[in-house]
């Protein structure tokens, strides 16, 4: 019975490979690249290993089984849309118990591209690790790491399952998500600092991971290899048993959670979800007006649109915290008032993923949308001004963080000119693009980009030469405002500077609104057909 | 009695899928007051034709329209009087029913004060009051329908497209909603309508039209299909029309399922 889930997994795979003519050649390039990168990752392992202190070489071990464990269980759930051969929750109605569920799904979980990567450090750790007695431990020892590594991920996929079965508990891995974007910054963050001021052998003796990574399976398994070579048999046995134990614990716990994740209710929820006013008490009333409220009630309400919207904020926290207490060279910068100009561009790269994919947002209600008397240049409006709105409160943030910092007040008169220029360029591009490119946006997963679709190749190459589009038209204000910053406004008045910018701005834009929304009229169905999710 | 333009039309109406033709030069012309039934078993091409005429998917052949509006041609002018019940659910999920209603008030041009009031009374009537401040990702198959037919009837467009509107429906809003469309026609609106409850069909249908392989192979009333195919109900003469015959032949291995 577990095999079939095995063979489930394969025939998928095979299928989408056979049918899909951008998976087949998509995968191999995947399976290519991670190949390359775990290759000189174990390169990179094996030659840091040999050059450092042995104390420090199994500290290193230890670090990576640990990290690498961690990685492997939660980025793949995080980053994609969970694999339906893996989602236990659609197995739910067949006659296999548990355990031999979990035996498949196990097994199904190896047949990965991304397997290779583990697979890799574990021959560097067979060849680093030779012995009478340590060659024997460090086979053992790689076993449990691999279980750690399979079982530690399928635990986390039944996990997020289970929460993403009710809409706030969708809401909640966006959370989630983002909470773990920053607790990973803030460590490479501390490693890089920790690195850059004792180097990496004084940073791995300075922060031992074998002083608490043994309470967790991959540690404690990495652990034993090098209590072995350093002889301490039965500190090794003590250690390798915990590592089983502790690894047979976590098997408990999922198989707890299958338990539950198949019996319990999908959760519904009949609390008022909004606390805001009706639309009928609000001002504005006509096609437009609606949907630019609708859109910001989106904005708030989608847990990725939000995700896209406090990923500004964040930015901003970041940007910020460097600034005035990195270690880099960045920390010059905020000795330079002239940064605040930066401001409305890196806003830009906040709101890329929603203006250059206005269309595949809309999801399922994509339909609902056109089926509507609403013509496309009402559409694009509404959708644009909404836009505009959360860009600009973004700007306005970062713009009064950058002068705070920076003590450019005097730039933030130039503010409202660049903003809208560069907004004006970015909706511009990004209305062509959502019209030509829509892409097709999961219900479940993390990705704002759509990369994790089918489209994946698509995605990439229309949002790079959007980017690139974007930054292209940007230049003619960019060059002007750098010369009146350069030169003084004395040569140069900022008040025309300004005028003709946003003129500018408003000529691209409407130019582009205009072709838009004729290839829009032209191009709903394909549009729809594109956006829709099975 | 009817007026000479037909309120819903289409004219040579095909579209393929790769090799299968999904549509086979479907005409179609339903006149205002009518409440047309589109029966067809699964894969026929109803909800494809639906989505057709009201120019969410766009036809390799032949063209549609709502009245004097071509859908292809003036699809805002054709939409706004037209309602659409979608068979699947591709409402926005994260607006609550009310907002929803208010939106799609909004985008067909009614006053607002029109718009709130008719959305008290929909709501109302379809038991959905309670959950108007919830949003719709909240709510369950039934009542995900019932804010969408609200939806679809907002405006009071002449023409209704309904494709599966009891579908996941308890008996109680099922009774609701029939009785609603009843008057709805008696106003002299027009309703396409789509199920595969055969005893609806019959009892609300004026016309009947049954597609097979794409192809609507026959359009009559109630009363002519019965007495076209000889049969006792609507359910017998369209088991008739699409050829089905006891696919249970061959099965026997079913009737000893203990063992």
């Amino acid at each position: 019975m577990a095999r079939q889930l095995v063979w489930l997994k394969w025939r998928l795979l095979a299928n989408g490979l056979r049918t899909d003519r951008q998976r087949r050649w998509g995968l191999p390039v995947i399976a290519i690249g991670l190949t390359v990168i775990a290759a000189l990752g174990a390169q990179f392992y094996y030659d840091t290993s040999r050059s450092l202190d042995p104390k420090a070489a199994a500290e290193f071990g230890i670090w990576l089984s640990v990290i690498g464990w961690v990685g492997w269980a939660t980025l793949p759930v995080l980053i994609f849309p969970i694999d339906e051969t893996l989602d236990p929750a659609k197995f739910a109605t067949l006659p296999m118990t548990r355990w031999q569920m979990m035996i498949g799904l196990t097994g199904a979980a190896m047949l990965t591209p991304p397997i290779i990567v583990p697979v890799l450090v574990i021959l560097v750790n067979l060849a680093l690790w030779t012995g009478l007695i340590v060659t024997p431990i460090t086979v053992i020892s790689v076993v449990l790491i691999i279980g750690s590594y399979v079982i530690g991920g399928q635990a986390f996929t039944t996990a997020f399952s289970m929460l993403i079965k009710s809409r706030r508990g969708r809401d909640l891995t966006m959370l989630f998500v983002v909470g773990l974007g920053l607790v990973l910054y803030g460590g490479q963050a501390i490693v890089a600092n920790a690195i850059g001021s004792l180097g990496l052998e004084g940073a791995l003796l300075a922060h031992p991971a074998s002083s608490w990574a043994w309470l967790l399976p991959p540690g404690a398994a990495q652990a034993a290899i090098t209590t072995a070579a350093r002889g301490e048999t039965l500190l090794t046995a003590g250690l390798l048993a915990w590592s089983l134990l502790s690894l047979l614990a976590l098997t408990y716990v999922w198989n707890r959670m299958l338990n539950r994740l198949i019996t319990r209710p999908e959760a519904t929820s009949t609390k008022s979800a909004s606390r805001m006013k009706p639309f009928t008490e609000l001002a504005g009333w006509g096609p437009t007006a609606v949907v630019i409220r609708k859109e910001l009630r989106m904005y708030l309400r989608d847990p990725r649109m939000r995700m896209v919207w406090t990923g500004g904020v964040i930015f901003i926290g970041i940007l910020a915290a460097t600034l005035l207490l990195g270690q880099t060279q960045l920390e010059r910068l905020a000795a330079t008032p002239w940064l605040v100009l930066a401001a409305p561009s890196a806003v830009l790269f906040v709101g890329l993923p929603i203006a250059l994919n206005q269309f595949g947002w809309e999801r399922r209600a994509a339909s609902y949308l056109f089926a509507l008397p609403i013509t496309p240049r009402q559409i694009l409006v509404g959708k644009n001004a909404a836009t505009t709105i959360a860009l600009a409160i973004e700007t306005a943030i970062l713009t009064a963080t950058l002068a705070a910092i920076t003590g450019g007040w005097s730039r933030v008169v130039y503010m409202p000119a660049i903003l809208l220029t560069a907004v004006a360029c970015q909706l511009a591009v990004g209305n062509l693009a959502s019209v030509l490119t829509p892409l097709r946006l999961p219900d479940m997963g993390t990705d704002v980009f759509s990369q994790a679709s089918e489209h994946g190749c698509l995605a990439i190459a229309s949002q790079l030469i959007s980017f690139f589009l974007i930054g292209l038209l940007m230049v003619p204000a960019a060059v002007a405002f750098t010369l009146v910053e350069a030169f003084g406004a004395t040569r140069f008045s900022l008040w025309q500077v300004s005028g003709v910018s946003m003129i500018y701005g408003a000529i691209v834009y409407v130019m582009a609104l205009q072709l838009a929304s004729v290839l829009l009229k032209r191009r709903m169905p394909e549009v729809l057909d594109w956006v829709r999710i099975n | 009695m009817h007026d000479e333009r037909p309120a819903v039309w289409a004219k040579g109406l095909t579209r393929r899928f790769g090799n299968k033709v999904a549509v086979n030069g479907v005409d179609l012309a339903v006149m205002p007051g009518e409440f047309y039934g589109l029966l067809g078993p699964n894969g026929a091409g109803k909800t494809t034709t639906i989505k057709m005429i009201v120019g969410l998917l766009r036809p390799d052949e032949g063209t549609a329209g709502v009245e004097e509006f071509n859908t292809w041609k003036s699809p805002t002018d054709a939409k706004r009087r037209i309602g659409v019940l979608p068979e699947e659910f591709n409402l926005y999920e994260r607006l609550t029913g009310a907002e929803l209603l208010d939106f799609t008030a909004a985008i067909h041009g009614l006053p607002k004060a029109q718009a709130g009031s008719r959305r008290e009374e929909l709501l109302a009537l379809l038991d959905l009051e309670d959950a108007s401040r919830t949003v719709i990702g909240d709510y369950s198959r039934g009542m995900r329908k019932k804010v969408a037919l609200a939806a679809a009837v907002i405006h009071a467009p002449p023409v209704l497209f309904l494709d599966e509107p009891f579908e996941g429906v308890d008996a109680i809003s099922a009774r609701l909603i029939r009785q609603l469309l009843q008057r709805y026609t008696e106003s002299g609106a027009t309703i396409i309508f789509s199920s595969h409850v055969m005893e609806l069909v019959e009892r609300l249908c004026t016309r009947i039209g049954i597609m097979v392989a794409g192809e609507l192979i026959i359009e009559a009333s109630p009363d002519q299909l019965l007495a076209h195919y000889g049969a006792k109900n609507v359910e017998d003469a369209f088991l008739t029309a699409v050829g089905a015959s006891d696919a249970t032949q061959g099965l026997e291995w079913l009737a000893n399922s203990s063992g």
